[in-house]
């Protein structure tokens, strides 16, 4: 007996941006598509496209039991779930100055999931304006750590001073 | 623009997304401290108002022409909609948020700030409606009289001159020391200026405010329109001054809370018009009122206009805004069609508080006149059977021409209302029987001229008329006083 809800689960934790989260609901839709076809390598080559390698092994691990076990109901219901169960993620917005590498999300995930919660999933933002830090968003709060902010609130605070500086 | 965004986003802490967008009315997810009526400012530095929270998302209207981006990002501004208020408006024609029309003629700095939608104040701060509103129209002033402080609606078809009415009163008002503000809810730019033309050649625009929208603005601005006016003149108020407001017009405003509503899914009811547009006029116009201040008994006269379609004023909008309304003056455009000017029927028309404000005298004259006019009418019908008349009805009938001249109003802007009760005792008396048309026509108008003109006959005729106590003591000596002679 497959557990369902488990496999959904093991499925998330290895997930860490949101952009991988859409990919993935596309490749189980195409898995949905094709339950009952029998084209060998079809869905596999469809994955391949649209997924990275990572992801292709992670997402093939989760379905390859149900094929295995010539469970395409289970299946079918293991689609529809992983759709549900992605829709109540919380979305954690970032705004970075750079692209960060996937061991840097990965230890942002892991901190965020011991933190806040692990019904969490990130959304990174590239903005240069940022310049360092980050700034957050989160079921509708904002904070802003960034260096910008940093260096606009001295300015701000040090401006008579810095006036004066000049002026000599 | 930006700046003003970032600082509201610091200060709340909270920032939204549009997630949809049907313009006017804006979907935004995020905003968890988002309060009903609040204003948010959208990262194009345009505003907007929440009007209410759902578990998914916030509701909210944009005041901006242009149509809100998804994704777009919306901060709180932690408050209502607020207007500035001051003297410095007067003379200014604005939109509902207070931003000058006139390029060249910006709003200044102003201190004070004032939120558009306020609680009308209760029973405690007004005052009874003692002091007689004069319109400056002969036939509204004796048939139909108004008190300062009463919400008298004006109602009738398109082009039944009603605006006319309107810019008249506004006119005898100010000349009389009160504020003018003229709400003109979603017409078109000709309209507009028509109006900013009459009150700028009739030279008092220093002492009103032109509160417009014009009908290619956004709906959410339009339905701002009679409740900045309405702000503004609470601000007047309070500063110790009589207000005169005129909304023009209410029917054109539930239509357009009819859109919006609509378009935000709201359920319609009768009409296609949400359960809530009594209360969007009732809240406005209780407003209204003659209050208990600081420097004394001071009022806001309203006077809102309902356009009614080929005279049906039992329609669901006018209905509503007649009932909560202190009487209304209908304007019948086959009346208009006759050539009578105001075209206004004193006998549907109504004033539930405006004779309390008047003498017993001036009582007397509106209730001779209406008697005398509605007997009138039925002996007309009797007069066209085609039998001879008798010498008694045609004199009636001469006697009701007569009247009906001295009603006609088509070229004076305005007749003071002591010149209005001479005009009654000469027409009244026999003095111009056998007269014609033109006669009494050049009779009237070489009467109020010289009013205008020599301050002895002023005088003389303010201290005559101000003396009398009853149509008969008026009577008495009313010769002396036929100035068309001179």
């Amino acid at each position: 007996m497959i557990d369902t809800n488990e496999n959904i689960k093991k499925l998330l934790r290895k997930v860490t941006v949101k952009s991988e989260l859409n990919l993935l609901l596309q490749a189980s839709e195409e898995l949905k598509k094709n339950i009952y076809r029998s084209v060998p390598g079809k869905v596999e080559g469809v994955l391949k496209t649209l997924l990275s390698e990572r992801l292709v092994k992670v997402f093939t691990d989760a379905t390859a039991l149900y094929l295995r076990e010539g469970k395409p109901a289970e299946l079918a219901e293991f689609t529809e779930n992983l759709k549900a169960e992605f829709g109540k993620l919380r979305v954690l917005k970032l705004y970075m100055a750079f692209e960060p590498s996937e061991k840097f999300l990965e230890s942002i995930k892991n901190w965020v999931e011991e933190k806040v919660g692990e019904d969490i999933i990130l959304e990174i933002q590239e903005d240069l304006g940022v310049l360092g830090g980050a700034r957050l968003v989160f079921e509708g709060k904002f904070k802003e750590i960034t260096l910008a902010h940093l260096i606009d609130s001295f300015f701000k605070e040090q401006r008579e001073e810095i006036l004066y500086a000049l002026k000599d | 623009m930006q700046e003003e965004f970032n600082n509201y986003l610091n200060k709340t802490g909270e920032i939204g997304f549009v997630t949809r967008a049907n313009h006017p009315w804006v979907y935004v997810d995020g905003l968890p401290g988002a309060r009903p009526e609040e204003i948010v400012i959208f990262e194009s530095g345009e505003l907007g108002q929440i009007l209410s929270l759902s578990e998914a998302h916030v509701e909210a209207v944009s005041f901006s022409k242009a149509t809100t981006r998804v994704g777009e990002r919306v901060v709180r501004m932690d408050k209502t909609l607020e207007i500035p208020v001051g003297d410095g408006l007067l003379g200014l024609i604005i939109n509902p948020l207070v931003h000058s029309l006139n390029p060249a003629n910006p709003v200044p700095v102003l201190n004070e700030t004032r939120a558009v939608n306020s609680t009308p104040s209760g029973i405690e701060s007004r005052s009874k409606i003692k002091n007689p509103c004069e319109t400056g129209v002969t036939l509204v002033d004796l048939m139909i009289p108004l008190g300062k402080g009463q919400r008298e609606l004006v109602i009738g078809d398109q082009k039944s001159g009603k605006s006319r009415f309107l810019l008249r009163s506004l006119l005898t008002q100010v000349k009389e020391g009160a504020i003018g503000i003229y709400a003109v809810i979603g017409k078109s730019q000709i309209a507009i200026k028509q109006i900013e033309g009459f009150i700028r050649s009739a030279k008092i625009m220093e002492r009103c405010v032109i509160v417009a929208s014009s009908a290619d603005d956004p709906s959410s601005l339009i339905f701002l329109t009679p409740y900045t006016a309405m702000t503004i003149a609470e601000y007047f108020r309070d500063a110790g001054k009589n207000v005169l407001v005129v909304m023009d017009d209410l029917s054109t405003h539930a239509r357009v809370h009819r859109e919006i509503s609509l378009i935000g899914r709201r359920f319609p009811g009768r009409s296609s018009y949400p359960g809530d547009v009594f209360y969007i006029h009732s809240r406005l116009l209780e407003r209204a009122g003659n209050f208990k201040t600081s420097s004394g008994d001071k009022s806001i006269t309203c006077l809102p206009v309902a356009e009614t379609v080929q005279g049906d004023f039992a329609g669901y909008i006018q209905t509503n805004l007649i009932s909560m309304t202190d009487g209304h003056i209908l304007f019948d455009s086959k009346l208009f069609a006759e050539g009578r000017r105001p075209a206004v029927d004193p006998f549907i028309s109504v004033t539930r508080v405006g004779r309390q404000t008047r003498s017993g005298f001036k009582i007397e004259i509106g209730n001779t006149l209406t008697s005398f006019l509605k007997n009138t009418e039925k002996l007309k019908t009797f007069a066209s059977f085609g039998e001879e008349a008798g010498e008694h009805i045609k004199k009636m009938l001469n006697k009701e021409i007569r009247i009906w001249q001295f009603l006609d109003q088509t070229a004076y802007d305005t007749i003071p209302g002591n010149v209005q009760v001479l005009l009654f005792g000469l027409t009244w008396s026999d003095l111009w029987q056998g007269k014609t048309k033109e006669e009494i026509k050049q009779a009237i108008q070489k009467i109020i001229f010289q009013y205008e003109l020599d301050k002895d006959i002023r005088k003389r005729i303010d201290e005559y008329v101000g003396g009398r106590r009853s149509v008969r003591e008026l009577l008495e000596r009313i010769g002396e006083f036929d100035f068309s002679h001179a």
